[in-house]
């Protein structure tokens, strides 16, 4: 049965990927102008235009752009960036590596805080202090990322000097990196993603959490004279922590958006970053491979969130 | 203090308030019962009447926003009421047992049945994992489990509802209680699986000298388990006794159309006589007796103050107009 249901999974998750890959594709097509306006500028000559064409491979029928397009993505070639004169994929590899670093460590703090905040607010549900948590997530997650962004660095960066406002730490030219430098240059930028992400979180699992404590089994516990913290922990927390699995993975995207505006704040060498600047550059290759690839990360992250889920709850593993 | 008093639950005017202020209302007033060890009290009423509040006072479980206003609950030596809450923790741990209507909601989805009786053994009673494990093994062939030690590790929905009920009644035996409150503990489950269940109490019952609280609406089965019986309409006994009593000769009018309004083989084609209307609300109880606006021998003396106490302890009930006339 679990067999079958992670093949089930597999399979919609190869379809998502397959249509993924094909609205990007023709995304890039639908582009006004083409590439090579993009590349050339839009007072290019016809003739120049036909030859970056026929360079690119563009002069190609639509149907069989497609199938090399596809035959590239399978030999893991994302494309040439003009702009910036070296292929997508050498170009990614250590943007990549910095935002996968910094958003995991902004998510492992922000699910840490919204563990113990959605379980306070679960439990003081509809009393004063469950009523403030509740405002505060609202206004946290309403102020924009960007002003956080400049609120961190105006105080922790200028005023008390605690950290750096930017940059990634170590000389970038040389490749020497020093560890510490460069989780010191991440804590704003983690805290940055964190905070909206915690708001959100916190909520859906304090609402998570006030509904499991309403259960008829904590009461069963608290008859049994089970200490608060036992049932929080024991009873509590182990049933409503199932949804939140899934609940990180869809919020992949999300947190992908949110690095981008970030990254772009603090000016953080990685993949929001760079997706802000080949979009100002029109970077065409570059922005399709970005797009490509978080779409692709989603798909893995609600992949691994069902499949997670399905391990964690003891009534699918065993059916 | 006579003896066997000092061991069972002895309750005098208890009284349960919600709010404060001009906004507190009563939904219990003045309860007064006492149940000996191997004694079982019947508490009926209809839904509302605070018979699960009352259980919920006895154990210091109130929902937020409620508290004892007054009255006392001794739990043999212990005065309950005036326990810090650790203290009452441990009492609720191995002192009483409670088991509830929903026999599946009420086990924890997730944990496996062995963790759930053990739990509080391993907390209060000191026991060891190994120990608690032989312990909760034992409980469950008590309860009569088929293939206990199979069944040890499996989780609560691999149960029928009979099977789960009986776990719900090994988790709240785990430490021997001095007293057992079953709220309701049938109505989720079919007849044949009531009778075993209610069965399986008495028997537990006898053998470990426990009191026990039935709390139901349903009084047949009052009639065929319970020692005494207690009713409560709104939040107020209106009735009280020892259950041959009780049944032969019920004296307020709200125990009688109670006891109209049971089916009975003998008198299949006759209409079942229900109550009309429905019980006040507890910000809104009014000053007489609360039963009167329903109460086919209603007169105006009954709406100016609530009756005085009439009978014996061994048979009291609270009515100016009794059924069978004044005693």
């Amino acid at each position: 049965m679990m067999r079958r249901m992670i093949f089930n999974r597999l399979r919609t998750s190869i379809l998502s990927l397959i249509l993924l890959v094909t609205i990007v594709f023709f995304l890039i097509h639908a582009t006004p102008g083409g590439p090579a306006y993009s590349i050339l500028g839009m007072h290019a000559t016809p003739d120049a235009v036909a030859a970056l064409n026929k360079e690119m491979g563009l002069d190609h029928p639509l149907w069989q752009q497609y199938a090399i397009w596809w035959e590239h993505l399978f030999e893991g070639n994302l494309g040439y960036s003009f702009t910036q004169h070296a292929s997508v994929a050498s170009l990614m590899g250590s943007y990549l590596a910095n935002s996968i670093i910094l958003y995991v460590l902004a998510t492992l703090v922000a699910i840490f805080f919204s563990i113990i905040i959605g379980m306070f607010q679960g439990y003081w549900a509809e009393r004063t202090p469950g009523v403030l948590i509740g405002a505060g997530q609202i206004i946290v997650y309403s102020i924009p990322t960007f002003f956080i962004g400049v609120m961190l660095i105006l105080f922790f960066a200028i005023y008390v000097s605690w950290f750096p406002p930017g940059g990634i730490g170590g000389d970038q030219s040389t490749g020497a990196l020093n560890i510490g430098s460069y989780f010191h240059h991440m804590v704003l930028p983690a805290i940055t993603i964190a905070l909206p992400l915690t708001a959100g979180l916190s909520r859906y699992f304090g609402h998570q959490a006030r509904s499991e404590y309403r259960l008829d089994y904590v009461r069963t516990a608290w008859a049994r004279g089970i200490p608060p913290l036992r049932i929080a922990v024991n009873h509590v927390l182990r049933n409503a922590i199932r949804p939140l699995v899934t609940v990180i993975g869809m919020m992949i995207p999300g947190i992908f958006v949110g690095g981008i505006l970030t990254e772009s704040v603090f000016n953080y060498p990685g993949l929001g970053w760079l997706l802000w600047r080949s979009a100002l550059e029109q970077d065409y290759p570059t922005l399709s491979a970005i797009v490509l690839l978080i779409g692709v990360l989603t798909i893995l992250g609600n992949l691994a969130a069902d499949l997670t889920n399905s391990i964690l709850d003891v009534r699918v593993r065993y059916e | 203090m006579k003896a066997g008093e000092s061991s069972g639950l002895q309750v005098r005017n208890l009284s349960v308030t919600f709010g404060r202020g001009r906004k507190a209302f009563q939904v219990i007033e003045d309860l007064s019962f006492d149940i000996a060890a191997g004694e079982t009290l019947g508490l009926v009423g209809e839904s509302g009447s605070g018979k699960s509040m009352t259980a919920a006072a006895l154990m210091g479980l109130l929902p937020w926003g409620g508290r004892v206003s007054s009255g006392s609950v001794r739990l043999g030596e212990t005065e309950m009421t005036r326990l810090s809450n650790a203290a009452l923790r441990a009492v609720r741990g191995r002192e009483i047992g409670m088991i509830f209507q929903n026999p599946l909601s009420s086990l924890n989805p997730s944990l496996t049945i062995v963790q759930q009786i053990a739990e509080p053994y391993c907390l209060y009673c000191g026991a060891s994992i190994s120990a608690a494990r032989t312990h909760a093994l034992k409980l469950l062939k008590e309860v009569g489990v088929p293939d206990a030690e199979k069944r040890l590790d499996d989780y609560p929905h691999q149960f029928s509802g009979g099977m789960r009920q009986r776990v719900m009644i090994a988790m709240a035996l785990a430490c021997n209680p001095r007293l057992l409150i079953a709220d309701e503990p049938t109505t989720a489950l079919d007849v044949i699986n009531q009778a075993q269940i209610l069965r399986l109490i008495q028997r537990l019952q006898k053998e470990q000298g426990m009191a026990v609280i039935f709390i139901t609406h349903d009084l047949s089965l009052v009639a065929e388990y319970a020692h005494k019986v207690m009713v409560l309409y709104a939040g107020k006994t209106v009735e009280q006794g020892s259950a041959e009593d009780f049944f032969q000769a019920p004296r307020h009018p709200y125990s009688q159309a109670l006891l109209n309004a049971i089916p009975r083989l003998m008198s299949v084609g006759k209409r079942l006589t229900d109550i009309d209307g429905l019980p006040p609300r507890p910000q809104e109880f009014p000053r007489g007796c609360r039963f009167a606006e329903r109460c086919p021998a209603m007169t105006p003396e009954c709406l100016t103050a609530y009756p005085e106490r009439t009978g014996t302890d061994a048979h009291h009930f609270f009515c100016i107009h009794p059924v069978g006339g004044a005693a």
